[in-house]
């Protein structure tokens, strides 16, 4: 009984590293080589912070912490604080997930919202600290905007295209 | 069961909060020492990307020609007007044309009558766009030529009409090109023809501004914006782009290079110039050097004679 189960976690490992490579793969091509005045949505966060709260077991941090260091290295951010933030936050939104009695979706999105905003927000603060020059604002915080805004969006495709749903209703299901 | 995976939860929680807290304090170390030691890492960020992105570009240049394609006939949509306007463009450019020849052969007679010497020829390499930065707050392509081609860092790279950027970073198989809109870049200018010596300052906008400009009165809209060359920086009188002026009231640069497409970039090479850094050494005779116990009337005597004579 336990080996289908580990196997669906891992098949869920698999599938979130390949969607992570696929959405890295699709920022890096040269599309856009002019400067914008605002910013899409950071996808691969939105990923890490819907599967935290609805598949914890899928998102360990070493994962979380080897896909966002490779981000920031390709992506030309410092490298490693990003990371530490993404994993702190997950963290946070995986313990109150598991403490909250009666989640819905809502909830969820408030949730990841706050934990995007903190990510955002203390980046900016670190990035200040250490004298690094930071993303201008206007691009930073749209960034931040549309990412809360495609959370949703992100949330309805893994639950009705990849048929990620939450542990607890495949529980409640076998009961 | 409930019991038995509570159980386990005991005592698999604390080692995965200890494995979290690990590393957290690894990354922010890397954190830190990227911040101390940038050179470095970014040498191994440059290695990493030079790893990767080569291997995926057999990927890459299929989806970005198909999404470019697709693109592009939405533009063939405006067919009709745009070939209006190109042949507007085109009788424009005819008596353009016409006026540079003859002001080509002028200088090229003016620069022989005064022996001028120009710079050496610079060469160039070709590379091809493979990436760009990925983030909206970094400005930077990756060519896909490196160190094996001889790239070097601080090389000016050009698209045919203008400055595009220039290198940081190179790996064995690519190389980053840091263009004039990025924050990171600063670059020493000339604005022709008042002559005045000024920097161009990426700030992730389209027209990067114009700043720490001599005297701002003798400058005007549609002035030439050339390098400088000062520093060392990057060679002399490349084209950059025309000084424009935005309804602040702010001098910003309209860049010659086609920034929404860069496809295919030259990257100079430049050597470097030989730079003189001392006044010139006294021509002495050597004979004062060799002997420095010799007496001196009878060295000075020496040069004073050959000077007469």
């Amino acid at each position: 009984m336990a080996e289908p189960r580990t196997s669906g976690v891992w098949k869920l490992r698999v599938t979130f590293v390949g969607v992570t490579m696929a959405l890295l793969f699709v920022r890096l091509l040269p599309l856009q080589t002019t400067p914008s005045t605002i910013s899409g949505p950071d996808i691969i966060m939105a990923v890490i912070f819907y599967l935290s709260l609805q598949r914890p077991d899928a998102v360990p941090s070493v994962l979380i912490g080897a896909i966002i260091l490779i981000e920031d290295m390709f992506l030309q951010r410092p490298p490693g604080l990003m990371a530490a933030l993404i994993i702190l936050a997950s963290a946070w939104l995986k313990l109150t997930a598991s403490q909250t009695q009666d989640r819905n979706w809502f909830k969820d999105w408030w949730m990841s919202a706050l934990a995007m905003i903190a990510t955002t927000v203390i980046m900016r603060i670190v990035l200040t600290l250490a004298l690094v020059p930071r993303p201008p604002a206007l691009l930073h915080y749209t960034q931040l905007l549309s990412t809360i805004l495609v959370f949703p969006i992100v949330a309805f495709v893994a639950y009705y295209v990849l048929q990620i749903r939450p542990e607890t209703a495949l529980d409640r299901d076998k009961y | 069961m409930a019991r038995t995976s509570s159980q386990q939860d005991d005592y698999v929680t604390p080692i995965k909060r200890l494995v979290t807290a690990v590393l957290v304090l690894v990354l922010l170390a890397i954190f830190v020492i990227w911040r101390i030691d940038s050179p470095r890492v970014e040498r191994f960020r440059a290695q990493m990307v030079d790893q990767f992105v080569p291997s995926f570009e057999w990927a890459m240049a299929p989806v970005t020609g198909t999404i470019n394609l697709v693109r592009d006939f939405r533009s063939y949509q405006a067919l009709y007007e745009q070939n209006q306007e190109l042949r507007r463009e085109l009788q424009q450019m005819k008596s353009w044309r016409e006026a540079a020849l003859q002001l080509e052969q002028e200088n090229a007679r003016l620069l022989d009558l005064n022996k001028l010497r120009l710079d050496p020829k610079l060469t160039h390499v070709s590379g091809i766009v493979i990436a760009d930065s990925g983030s909206p707050f970094r400005q930077s392509v990756l060519l896909n030529v490196g160190k094996r081609d001889g790239i070097q860092d601080g090389w000016a790279a050009m698209d045919g009409l203008g400055l595009v950027g220039r290198i940081s970073g190179v790996g064995e198989k690519t190389s980053r090109v840091i263009l004039l809109t990025d924050t990171y870049s600063q670059i020493p200018v000339v604005i022709q023809p008042s002559g005045q010596r000024a920097f161009v300052i990426g700030d992730n906008t389209a027209a990067p501004p114009v700043d720490f400009i001599e005297d701002p009165d003798q400058v005007r809209a549609g002035d030439r914006i050339v390098t400088s060359g000062d520093g060392g920086i990057l060679p002399a009188g490349l084209v950059v782009g025309q000084l424009a002026i935005d309804p602040n009231g702010r001098l910003r640069t309209r860049l010659s290079a086609d920034y929404e497409r860069l496809e295919f970039l030259r990257v100079l090479r430049d050597y470097g110039t030989v730079r003189i850094d001392d006044t010139g050494d006294l021509i002495i005779p050597e004979t004062l050097f060799a002997n420095p116990p010799a007496p001196p009337p009878e060295a000075i005597p020496t040069p004073q004679e050959a000077s007469d004579g």
